[in-house]
């Protein structure tokens, strides 16, 4: 998975950052809302953290701009102007949650991933597709003979994008932008070889190859 | 009551009512002075006329040549009549005397006199008397005229100008009248406006008025304009100071969460920091409170059902039911901000505890606005409640800003000088917090 995080104070945005990467998520950060609208805009990110007082564009004129354009990505307002009315305005400016500053990043996260749950269709808190567990917090995958298998933090982002994106063929492109942060490497042959790892570990059956398509993962084994 | 219009009707009527008294006066004397000439000189004519037809017959005895008189005096009791009374001679008396007579006193020659004395059968006389003496023949003649038939005429022409008088002065002052509305409908409007910044219903006035008030208006629109502007600006420097400082907190929350410290320490930090954020949350909430006189005003059926929107988006994985009794229509006069940071709270905090059921009842009742919040949730115990309410305590960490919530709201209602109170629901089971506040007075 894949955030935009938009906030100016940049030492608060490193350690939410450094937080949110910990918890197996690519982090892309921005600290003005110019920048942001034009990120946002390239539908690379699976969810957007947005500070309202940016330099350079207001956070609800990103916010708006992104919406009268029709991007469906969720976004998590995160600010210090947390009034009810701002709120409201917020929320009707086509946000899908509202948190207020100073917080729990327990609390970002738990948000975070509902708004994330409901964005894939997901119900319940728990990944299981095909017989596979993922345990998001330990980052983990539990197979149905109850072994349990330790993934490193690509091969966990990769795996939580494939089992959030079942029965669909994936290209090689769109896996890396959700994968990798911006500056990080982009060759695709890394991502044949995280591929590879994938099903090394939970069987390669579950990981169908496209040939010049890319790749799909079965819900159904 | 103080009314220009009446002030204005009564001082033009009492005016008028004056002039018109006047004139009256003037012209009924003119007429009456006339005509008692015009009458005073037939007489002198018809005496002359009487001397000439005078003469003495060969018998010594005084005779009228009848032909010369006019006929009008031989009429019995026509009102025109004459007598000549001598010394030593019996008088002769016009044949309009009929069998009457008239009392007049005899005159030395050359003597005359005007009269005015009550004639034969209820006539009123206007006597016209002198004394001659013509070939040695010494006598008084009297010619008098009947008055009634011209007072009557006057009589008449009183009643018609006095008709007309009045119906002049009713002319004038209902045309006055209608001209000072007409001026007054452009204050009507000016009125209309303030009445609707009053309420709510304008953020400035549209209409300015005649000249005489336009400076008048228009420094209530600068002033109006000046008022928001104000409160639009330190809201936004207050945005900016929780900003500023809610920053540099967050980071410190993120510090003390990830400082590898024994747990009582970290819980001791984490406490501590909860305080600061918690007085800070509280003291900027409370700064941004407009109270009375704030900008927007509270519109219910335009407001809460957003509020409603964004309360169900937040709290979207709980599935709860929040239902709204019938809201009162039009704007309350309570800022708009303030509104919402109250009802926010309130609802936020019944959201957050209850089971499935939240419902928001909003009503004016004896110029008093209240609300009732409901949930379905555990309650409060007694015990609790005042603490919950006093100090902004939490009585469950994982509830962030619970009882902070309810704290503001506290702030914010006694700021209007309303009373807050809290029981529990009949209807829900859970709280019920119950918010009076006074609807604030406006002028109009």
């Amino acid at each position: 998975m894949r955030l935009l995080l938009v906030e100016d104070d940049t030492e608060l945005a490193a350690g939410i950052a450094a937080d949110l990467r910990r918890e197996g998520f690519a982090v892309d950060v921005v600290s003005n809302g110019i920048d942001a609208e034009y990120l946002g805009r390239e539908q690379i990110f699976d969810a957007v953290i947005l500070d309202l007082g940016l330099p350079g564009k207001p956070g609800l004129e990103v916010l708006k701009a992104w919406r009268d354009a029709g991007l469906p990505t969720p976004v998590l307002i995160l600010t210090a102007r947390d009034a009810w009315s701002e709120r409201v305005l917020g929320l009707r400016s086509g946000a899908d949650d509202y948190l207020g500053k100073p917080f729990h990043f327990e609390e970002l996260l738990a948000r975070l991933q509902s708004l994330l749950r409901r964005s894939t269709g997901r119900a319940s808190a728990e990944l299981l597709v095909g017989g596979l567990r993922l345990d998001e917090e330990r980052q983990r995958v539990c197979r149905e003979d109850g072994v349990e298998i330790e993934l490193t933090g690509t091969e966990f982002r990769l795996l939580r994008y494939l089992m959030t994106h079942t029965d669909r063929v994936l290209s090689k492109s769109r896996l890396t932008e959700h994968v990798y942060e911006g500056d990080q490497d982009r060759d695709s042959n890394v991502l044949e070889v995280y591929i590879r790892r994938l099903r090394d570990k939970i069987g390669r059956e579950r990981i169908e190859t496209r040939r010049g398509q890319g790749y799909l993962y079965r819900s159904k084994s | 009551m103080n009314s220009l219009e009446r002030r204005f009707v009564v001082g033009l009527a009492a005016t008028l009512l004056i002039v018109f008294g006047f004139l009256f006066w003037g012209a009924m004397a003119a007429v009456k002075s006339l005509s008692e000439a015009n009458v005073l000189a037939r007489l002198e004519h018809d005496a002359e006329a009487l001397l000439a037809a005078l003469w003495v017959n060969p018998n010594g005895q005084v005779k009228l040549r009848e032909g010369r008189i006019t006929p009008i005096y031989q009429q019995p009791l026509s009102g025109h009549y004459f007598l000549l009374t001598f010394d030593n001679r019996p008088p002769l008396r016009s044949r309009s005397l009929w069998d009457e007579t008239l009392q007049v006193p005899p005159l030395a020659a050359g003597a005359a006199s005007t009269f005015q004395a009550a004639g034969p059968q209820g006539q009123f006389l206007q006597y016209r008397s002198a004394g001659y003496e013509k070939g040695g023949l010494r006598f008084t003649l009297t010619v008098a005229e009947d008055l009634t038939p011209m007072l009557a005429h006057i009589h008449r022409f009183q009643v018609f100008a006095l008709g007309l008088l009045a119906l002049a002065l009713l002319v004038i002052v209902s045309l006055q009248r209608y001209v000072l509305r007409r001026g007054f409908r452009a204050l009507d409007r000016v009125r209309d406006e303030v009445s609707g910044v009053a309420s709510g219903e304008r953020q400035r006035l549209q209409a300015l008025g005649p000249v005489e008030i336009a400076p008048l208006t228009t420094e209530i629109n600068r002033l109006l304009t000046q008022l928001q502007l104000r409160l639009q600006r330190s809201r936004q420097a207050l945005g900016n100071l929780a900003h500023a400082l809610k920053g540099p907190l967050s980071l410190m929350t993120r510090d003390v969460d990830g400082l590898d410290l024994p747990a009582t320490d970290r819980q001791r930090l984490a406490g501590r920091m909860e305080r600061i954020r918690t007085l800070i949350e509280r003291e900027l909430k409370r700064a941004r409170f407009a109270g009375e006189g704030g900008g927007q005003r509270f519109a219910p059926q335009r407001d809460i059902p957003e509020l409603v929107d964004a309360l169900t988006q937040i709290h979207r994985d709980r599935h709860l039911d929040i239902s709204l009794a019938t809201l009162p229509e039009g704007t309350l006069p309570f800022d708009h901000e303030d509104m919402l940071e109250l009802l926010g709270n309130l609802l936020d905090n019944a959201c957050k505890w209850a089971n499935g059921r939240v419902h928001l009842q909003l009503s004016v009742q004896a110029d008093k606005l209240h609300i009732t919040v409901a949930d379905d949730g555990p309650g409060v115990p007694e015990a609790d409640r005042d603490e919950l309410l006093h100090r902004g305590a939490r009585l469950d960490e994982q509830e962030s800003g619970h009882g902070l919530g309810l704290a503001i709201v506290n702030d914010l209602v006694g700021d209007h000088g309303g009373s807050l109170d809290l029981q529990r629901s009949a209807g829900l089971g859970g709280l019920e917090v119950r918010v009076v506040l006074p609807l604030p007075a406006h002028g109009v």
